[in-house]
């Protein structure tokens, strides 16, 4: 992929506070306590990149997606947008320029567009709040969304309502809603899980013409990897708010590093492979966000823990072109400095 | 004997619109020890089967054809006593969002106990042991049955839902949709319990689900629905050699991870309307190789021993599976 990053997030951290905020701590002096939902990712996308990004529910994937639109505030570490920060010197209009540049796309459509809107209006509300006084441009631009979102021919959509429609037709709505303004981040957080198995290839196309052709850069976010496949070029696999292994889209699923993205791999049901997959070996459920172990997150589920790993935290370490992983395993691998910085 | 026979059976729904046949002419057989995978889209009528058999069928439908027999005796002729008697001690279900299916107030243990004691006088300190015991098999562990719902995660409410389903040791369990919104490694774990209970007690099983390769893996036999009929129905064949288009484009739109890239088909189009369904073959309005005859009923044509197929052009399948892995064949026909 060529080009600058669009969006890049450094040292990314977005912490809940649980506990320890209200009066009765500051009677009873407890600490304060966080989830920590996000803590310290770094990822970048190109233009015309589609980065999967996948994980158990919990891990934060979602958490990252808005963080990286700032519909959440990050506690910590940057968010660039087109080689310029976010955070420092917001005013209205640079929030306002970065809102037409980023959009989003929701997993339930049945949810997420009014129902007392027409299609029109739907798609045409972004126009308006971006393009409030170029009348021709924005009808032109909400007729070319229509079309690119696979809703032809429009005439046939643009007066109805939701109810009207299916499940599929109400995606490419908020497809076409969220593409109007003509992006060049695109957020899509679970875009097909609602959906039926014979639509959703529909959905995925749509989003690898929008990279390919329209050369967007796409944050996918979902628990499925077998649709990742189909619509990534990379992934990057979560787990309780780091990434844990990120690579090209077929090393990471067919060559997978980190026991935890092995146990993920092995556990898709496929449905060409009979009843011969190995059962999982990781021992017991996810950690406890708030109280997280000390190490490597993930070794007291590890089935190759070893000491160390319950000492230092292993960092996201180059061990290929392309592949990175961070876990004590591939420590000899590693392709960064022989002398690795604490963390 | 068959364990569950399920013929020509029909269910329809009063709606505004008119009566919907939600199920119209199903047939399928379970033998003891068999997992029956049923596969079909949202509004398929896959889960108005199941409540059909269970009996638990909204009052705004009812079964307006055909018959289910279990091990013999016809659930149609039944009084709602003799089907309350029945259901759980012979037939139980898993149902969908399990996870939800659980009495926040009480604890787990006694919502099990409660199952057991609406159906047989037992001494609570066997019952608890009994208890315990399905604990062990579902993977649970028996400690914890005095928690309640909220101290389980997701997958562990679903276990015990499981270890409910087998508290009377029914001779068929029904799981309709057993995994859906839980994760992926949850998934597995509970699949494999399942599974582990068809294997090693023989249970037989009828598994709903709309994803593919569930019920690939699971299934002894498949049953593919569309629009409240089945289209297909055999063995591992009707995915590894499927003849109805409709099975071919679900094969071809399911995304495997055991393939590397491979161009995925979208069936263009929306399911028929129940209320008024088309003459003839349900899919064919979606169907890119539908012809005139179409529009008459097709027969059930049996292609291969137990391998049965409800589509004229059979004969043409060959060239079907080939053109269906295009996604151009798919592409909706210009207006």
């Amino acid at each position: 992929m060529v080009g600058e990053p669009v969006i890049e997030a450094r040292d990314l951290r977005k912490w809940y506070p649980v506990r320890g905020r209200g009066f009765a701590s500051l009677l009873t002096r407890r600490k304060p306590e966080f989830l920590k939902a996000i803590d310290g990712i770094t990822l970048s996308i190109r233009p015309g990149e589609v980065l999967g990004l996948a994980g158990e529910s919990g891990s934060g994937k979602s958490t990252t997606g808005m963080t990286l639109l700032k519909l959440h505030q990050p506690t910590g570490g940057e968010v660039r947008f087109q080689g310029l920060g976010l955070l420092v010197n917001e005013t209205n209009r640079t929030r306002l320029a970065f809102r037409r540049q980023a959009q989003i796309v929701f997993q339930n459509p049945y949810e997420a567009l009014n129902p007392r809107y027409t299609v029109a209006q739907s798609v045409g509300e972004p126009l308006s709040i971006h393009f409030p006084h170029d009348r021709d441009r924005r009808r032109e631009m909400l007729l070319r969304a229509m079309d690119r979102a696979g809703l032809r021919p429009s005439e046939d959509y643009l007066d109805r309502y939701p109810h009207q429609l299916s499940g599929g037709q109400l995606q490419r709505v908020a497809i076409a809603r969220a593409i109007s303004v003509e992006p060049r981040f695109l957020v899509a957080d679970e875009p097909v899980s609602m959906l039926d198995v014979s639509i959703r290839a529909g959905i995925l196309n749509l989003l690898c013409y929008f990279a390919s052709e329209l050369h967007m850069a796409i944050l996918y976010i979902s628990h499925d990897l077998s649709t990742m496949r189909h619509v990534c070029t990379r992934i990057a696999v979560m787990y309780l708010g780091r990434i844990i292994e990120q690579g090209a889209a077929d090393t990471v699923l067919d060559a997978p590093l980190h026991p935890y993205t092995q146990a993920l791999v092995g556990a898709v049901p496929v449905m060409a492979g009979g009843r011969t997959r190995a059962p999982s070996n990781l021992i017991g459920g996810p950690a406890d966000a708030i109280h997280l172990p000390g190490g490597c997150r993930f070794h007291p589920r590890c089935p190759r823990a070893m000491d160390v790993c319950r000492e230092r935290d292993p960092a996201l370490d180059l061990v290929a072109s392309d592949h990175e992983v961070a876990c004590h395993l591939y420590d000899s691998l590693s392709m960064s400095a022989p002398v690795r910085g604490k963390q | 004997m068959p364990l569950l026979e399920v013929e020509n059976l029909e269910v329809r729904y009063r709606t505004q619109a008119g009566e919907a046949k939600a199920v119209d002419g199903v047939s399928f057989v379970i033998e003891p020890g068999m997992c029956l995978g049923l596969v079909g889209e949202s509004g398929c009528g896959k889960s108005t089967v199941a409540k059909a058999i269970l009996g638990i069928l909204p009052p705004a439908g009812h079964i307006a054809g055909g018959a289910i027999r279990y091990a013999g005796r016809d659930l149609g002729g039944m009084t709602p006593r003799e089907l309350r008697a029945m259901r759980w001690r012979d037939i139980a279900l898993v149902p969908q969002s399990a996870m939800n299916a659980l009495d926040p107030v009480y604890t787990v243990e006694s919502q099990l106990a409660e199952a057991i004691a609406a159906h047989q006088a037992m001494p609570a300190a066997r019952r608890r042991g009994r208890i315990a015991e399905l604990f062990e098999l579902v993977g649970l562990e028996p400690d914890r049955a005095r928690d309640y719902p909220h101290q389980f995660s997701g997958g562990m409410r679903q276990r015990a839902m499981i270890a409910m389903a087998m508290v009377l040791d029914p001779g068929l369990i029904v799981a309709d949709e057993p995994t859906t919104g839980l994760d992926v490694l949850v998934q597995d774990q509970i699949l494999r319990r399942i599974r582990d209970l068809h294997d090693r007690l023989g249970k037989a099983m009828l598994l709903i689900t709309h994803d593919m390769a569930v019920v690939a893996e699971n299934s002894d036999r498949i049953v593919v629905m569309y629009a409240g009929r089945v289209m297909e129905y055999g063995g591992e064949a009707v995915f590894r050699t499927p003849y109805h288009p409709y099975t071919l484009g679900l094969c071809n739109a399911f995304p495997d991870l055991a393939y590397r890239a491979r161009a995925l088909i979208s069936i263009p189009g929306t399911p028929p309307n129940l209320v008024a369904p088309p003459e003839g073959c349900r899919f064919q309005a979606r169907c890119p190789f539908a012809t005139a005859r179409c529009g008459t009923p097709p027969p059930l044509i049996e292609v291969a021993p137990g391998h049965v197929v409800a589509c004229h052009h059979v004969d043409q399948a060959e060239r079907f599976r080939e053109r269906a892995a295009d996604p151009e064949t798919w592409r909706e026909p210009a207006r």
